[in-house]
């Protein structure tokens, strides 16, 4: 169980992120809606102390993680940022890099078989050795991903794993994290602007406005008058093959 | 790929990759070491293999062995020393400010070290010049028998680590981005390039041709005793960024990725760029300004290994070692009168090179 109290983060006394607080259990995917600004990416950063929250607390299963130190939060939390650069490393060796927080000194056996492992999971074990610059922007967004979970850590932050990719890797990308969270019992927020996207992947949205929480909520509940509120847009939500779908009418 | 069959796993694969680029490895530190050899054994006084092997193993007598030890040996080893510390300076620089153009030229570090060399021959007198046009002044008069104590290293170290620190503090207090140090950096060179020519403007001719002598950069300068201070501090450079590996690796996708992977980004960088610097201020008051070694080197490396410092580290330091020893063989046997500067051919080789790299593409 994740638990975030009251999280405030400020830039030059400006809050950025708002008091924020919220439950999330295992095997859930929690989707951050928010228009630009709404401070989404910033509360991720502020989740694994890559941005230190000037107030509040996050617990990891009864553990304070804000007291931790960097290399023993990554055990516990793996963090993909939305910008980050595309490096001449191997697969391999990007994926290994997962394994950074738990090595000494050098690579164990151990590790190879867990990078080994995700490697096939993720079928980019054909191309283990080639360049991750070489890659499309979906088999890239994969081995950060592969990366991540190189760490086995328990939650996983993802800031906007689709921006820059074409629907089918929207689709691949999403549908491979929910799989996974699934099958690992994990823990993801990811900060998301596709309402399709959220609707589909995602089990809960927080929905940020003006820095705070607007609506923590299970995302059978979000209704028309919730995105109108939050992104101030009309918007009809319809059922599409049993998907719920956005549809903006403004 | 095609020589691994069907059945390799991507572990193997990556094992037998990693030893194929210790195996190239292996082959450069043998290169450079055979050349090394060659280096000792060619010069106006020529030696045979067997005698350079002898005078290796302390078995020579004779002229042998005062050219062996006390003249060529120095030398080389000095290239090879030098060659690795800027190589890694330049690594650790590129690596932590994630730009192609990290090194200490770049920083302003050189440059520094020039200006406190130039202060230490033109205002304190050292190295043999004339009087200075200052001497007259009693504050000249205390500043030289201050100087009396002082070397021209010493002023250049002085000068190199000044550079850094203004770099450091900048840095630090306004929080720059990295392309914005390598902006003050340039910024930093240009104020030590035109401090150093007002410094000559004033003084005699003598004085300037002996500060001009100082900033060509040359490997011939240094005594065993300062080779043993420079090969500790590349050494323990050496030791440390090797620690830091995994680190540098992190920083490879970001700032931002490296600190979600556990690393603490601003006491890597604060750390980093003082070591990058102290190795390459020693150098550099020991031999002057070698220039391109530290830039290139590194992106040598990079094109046979890749970017995982866990190879690069060791490949651009032997890149270094044997770029700078066969600048320095090149010049003293093929070129000069068996004294060009090294550090002038390093500055006409590394030019092409560093733009046929670009060319190519550059690896981060």
């Amino acid at each position: 169980m994740l638990s975030v109290n009251n999280i405030q983060f400020s830039y030059n006394s400006h809050h950025v992120v708002n008091d924020i607080g919220f439950k999330l259990d295992k095997g859930l995917v929690l989707g951050v809606l928010g228009v630009n600004g709404a401070g989404k990416s910033t509360l991720l950063k502020c989740l694994n102390k890559v941005l230190v929250p000037h107030k509040g607390s996050v617990m990891l299963n009864n553990e304070e993680v804000l007291t931790m130190k960097g290399s023993e939060i990554a055990k516990h939390i793996a963090y993909m940022p939305q910008k980050y650069f595309e490096e001449s490393l191997t697969v391999f060796d990007a994926v290994l890099l997962g394994r950074k927080p738990h090595i000494k000194w050098a690579a164990s056996d151990k590790d190879f078989q867990i990078v080994e492992r995700i490697l096939k999971k993720m079928n980019l074990d054909s191309f283990a050795l080639r360049a991750v610059n070489s890659l499309s922007g979906g088999e890239m967004q994969k081995v950060v991903i592969a990366r991540a979970l190189a760490q086995e850590p328990q939650v996983l932050l993802l800031d906007e794993p689709t921006s820059n990719l074409d629907l089918k890797n929207q689709f691949e990308v999403m549908s491979m994290v929910r799989k996974i969270v699934k099958e690992q019992n994990l823990s993801a927020i990811v900060s998301i602007h596709d309402l399709n996207l959220a609707f589909r992947f995602a089990d809960f949205f927080l929905m940020m406005k003006h820095h705070k929480v607007y609506k923590f909520i299970h995302k059978d509940e979000v209704t028309s008058e919730m995105i109108k509120e939050v992104y101030g847009i009309d918007a009809l939500i319809a059922d599409v093959s049993g998907h719920k779908v956005v549809v903006p009418i403004g | 790929m095609s020589c691994y069959s069907d059945n390799t796993t991507a572990t193997e694969k990556y094992h037998q990759d990693v030893k194929r680029k210790q195996l190239i490895f292996a082959g450069l530190v043998i290169i450079t070491l055979l050349l090394g050899i060659y280096a000792i054994s060619k010069g106006s006084y020529q030696l045979s293999i067997s005698h350079v092997i002898q005078g290796i193993l302390g078995n020579a007598e004779g002229n042998s062995h005062l050219v062996v030890w006390n003249i060529r040996m120095p030398r080389i080893i000095a290239a090879v020393i030098s060659g690795w510390g800027l190589a890694l300076s330049g690594l650790i620089i590129q690596s932590l400010l994630r730009n192609p153009l990290g090194s200490s030229s770049t920083l302003g570090i050189s440059q520094g070290a020039a200006f406190g060399a130039v202060v230490g021959i033109i205002i304190f007198e050292l190295g043999g010049a004339g009087a200075s046009v200052l001497a007259e002044s009693s504050l000249s008069n205390k500043l030289i028998n201050f100087g009396r104590f002082a070397s021209i290293p010493m002023f250049a170290f002085i000068g190199a680590m000044g550079a850094t620190w203004i770099i450091l503090i900048l840095a630090k207090l306004k929080r720059l981005s990295p392309e914005a140090i390598i902006l003050a950096g340039v910024a930093l060179s240009s104020l030590f390039n035109s401090a150093t020519v007002l410094i000559q403007y004033f003084a005699s001719e003598t004085q300037i041709a002996s500060a001009l002598f100082w900033t060509f950069g040359d490997v011939a300068r240094s005594s065993w005793s300062e080779i043993g201070i420079m090969a500790l501090i590349i050494a323990l450079s050496t030791v440390w960024v090797t620690f830091h590996r995994w680190n540098l690796n992190a920083l490879l996708s970001g700032e931002e990725a490296a600190k979600g992977l556990g690393v603490s980004v601003d006491s890597l960088r604060i750390q980093g760029m003082m070591i990058a610097a102290v190795v390459s201020a020693v150098i550099t008051a020991f031999h002057g300004v070698i220039a391109f070694v530290g830039l290139l080197a590194p992106h040598i490396a990079k094109r046979i290994v890749g970017s995982d410092h866990r190879l690069v580290i060791p490949f651009s330091s032997a890149v270094g070692a044997a770029l700078l020893l066969l600048a320095d063989t090149t010049g003293r046997l093929i070129i000069g009168s068996g004294n060009l500067p090294v550090g002038i051919l390093t500055s006409f080789m590394g030019a092409p090179m560093f733009l046929y790299l670009l060319m190519k593409g550059i690896r981060r």
